[in-house]
């Protein structure tokens, strides 16, 4: 999927599995971040449903000067209290409001944001909603999400709890053997051709969502206008941190001592699914992008763009033939997208090769978003940051099947089939995006969506 | 001298909260302490009220890493790991 599940260790830690990224222009001058954890949660999953995890430290990190560290951060650390020890209830009544005695168990959280000029608490005992349980003890769930959007002294807004899964994709197709549905019929072990099937439609997530003014993050604390200025550039990434060391007693809490060990990070979607090899993936979680030149040799000749030509017999000839290192590709996930490339646009951020994503706060929000962002010539969407109605699956494949490769080589002739090639779930996609903060969907019901 | 384990446990534990005090900036010479099996004062005892843990890293060379708060002090003591390697005897 995006980053759900991507790696061998992560994939056993799903509280602090970063799952989704995504960085866009909103209203008031103002970014919208969000970072997704807990892969495919089953809305009924009473009666301990999912929260986030104590022991982890949830952070953004934004990038101003393209050097691949961190200029802001946001750290997010939630604690979890029972109100009621003698209930195996989640809730023992409806939770008409966040301050409902009928809730047992409830998670709030502490905001600490970390500059260069220091450390500053933003925030503590924010309070989160519950999970979506169902009518009777959820009524007017909109308006328990609502309660816990608060906005700070300090001018952030901000959002913690669950939300309807955004990302979208057919992953049964994708891991067997890439027979992307509806294109079976071309595959090297042809089927007849089907619509494709969306493997989250009805999934939730633990959402972290942060509106921050845009002068908070650019390096001079502009608001820049102009989309060719190099201070109009940001990058963004999510990451979770455990302490290094968890000692477990029977009977008492965990205690966890040590430094904070990076575990999972995500900035572009799919970077670390379906570039990194598995025996990297781990290593490249734990790492920072400031490093990832490392995992630049992975973007230049990606695996994915060898395997299409082969699963797709004659579809894909002119990929097969491109051996040049793929430009193209390390511009859009490594360095930003330079001036005199995309009329009119640039994200480039500079030589170092850092997997974020790279948004130029200078384009405003496109008043009819393409799905398709920069490839349906809507310069507000992928790869300038991310929105949540983004179709990054078929954007990137589409980038890998050598769609873009014409943009740092104009002799080369892509594919018709790269033009074409997508994600089947995008035809019948069923999600319920908001149109303000947090932007994406409530929560399925446990008592509607088992 | 022969080493029991409780005298391990009494002189090792000793040893290791003063390299923990050490992380926590309470001493000075924090590793260099540690490692002269100097006892903490009641006054460093007292100061460690969060958990700690010894991790040791290598035993070959004697490097041992004590975790307290969110910190990790890195240091070498040869006999330190030569205690715990007989304790656990």
């Amino acid at each position: 999927m995006s980053s759900h599940r991507e790696a061998p260790l992560i994939s056993k830690d799903p509280a602090a599995d970063n799952t989704d990224t995504y960085a866009f222009v909103t209203p008031g001058d103002t970014v919208t971040i969000l970072t997704n954890y807990l892969p495919g949660e089953l809305p009924a999953g009473g009666p301990n449903f999912y929260e986030f995890d104590d022991e982890v430290r949830y952070s953004i990190y934004v990038d101003n000067n393209g050097d691949g560290q961190p200029d802001v951060t946001y750290h997010f650390r939630f604690s979890t209290a029972i109100t009621n020890p003698h209930t195996f209830l989640y809730n023992t009544g409806p939770i008409d409001s966040l301050t409902s005695a009928n809730w047992n168990r409830r998670q709030r959280y502490r905001i600490e944001k970390v500059t260069a000029g220091g450390s500053t608490v933003l925030a503590h005992d924010v309070p989160t909603p519950p999970a979506n349980i169902g009518p009777r003890s959820t009524p007017s769930y909109p308006n328990l999400a609502s309660a816990a959007i608060r906005t700070l002294s300090s001018g952030e807004k901000v959002f913690a709890g669950q939300r309807e899964e955004g990302f979208f994709v057919d992953l049964g197709s994708v891991f067997d053997l890439g027979t992307l549905r509806p294109f079976q019929n071309l595959h090297l072990l042809p089927t007849a051709a089907q619509p494709g099937v969306d493997a989250l439609a009805d999934a939730n997530v633990q959402t972290i969502a942060l509106q921050v003014p845009i002068s908070h993050l650019t390096a001079d604390g502009s608001v820049p206008t102009d989309p060719s200025g190099t201070n109009a550039v940001i990058g963004v990434w999510g990451a979770a941190s455990r302490q290094r060391a968890t000692v477990r007693d029977p009977g008492h809490a965990n205690q966890t001592v040590g430094p904070w060990t990076q575990i999972s990070r995500l900035g572009n979607p799919l970077f670390n699914e379906v570039i990194v090899p598995m025996s990297r993936k781990d290593a490249w979680n734990g790492s920072t992008p400031a490093g990832d030149s490392a995992f630049a040799g992975f973007v230049a000749q990606p695996e994915l763009a060898k395997l299409l030509p082969v699963l797709y017999p004659g579809v894909f000839p002119n990929l097969a033939g491109l051996t040049a290192d793929r430009a193209d590709l390390l511009a859009i996930l490594l360095t930003g997208i330079p001036a005199g490339i995309v009329p009119g646009f640039q994200n480039f951020t500079g030589t170092t090769q850092a997997d974020m994503l790279r948004l130029n706060v200078a384009v405003p929000p496109a008043s009819s978003p393409d799905r398709l962002g920069i490839l349906g010539g809507d310069l507000a969407g992928f790869p300038n940051g991310r929105r949540v109605t983004d179709d990054v699956t078929t954007i990137e494949l589409r980038a890998v099947a050598g769609l873009t490769y014409p943009l740092v080589d104009p002799s080369y002739t892509p594919d018709a089939a790269a033009g074409g090639v997508e994600d089947g779930t995008f035809a019948t996609l069923d999600r319920n995006f908001l149109t303000t903060f947090p932007y994406l969907g409530h929560p399925h019901s446990g008592y509607l969506v088992p | 001298m022969g080493l029991t384990r409780r005298g391990f446990i009494v002189g090792g534990s000793a040893g290791a909260a003063a390299a923990g005090a050490a992380a926590s900036g309470l001493l000075a010479t924090g590793a260099a302490r540690a490692a002269d099996g100097a006892a903490a004062t009641p006054q460093e005892l007292e100061r460690l009220t969060r958990p700690m843990l010894l991790h040791v890293r290598d035993a070959a060379s004697g490097q041992v890493g004590v975790l307290v708060d969110e910190e990790e002090l890195v240091f070498t003591d040869k006999a330190l790991v030569a205690r715990l390697a007989r304790a656990v005897h």
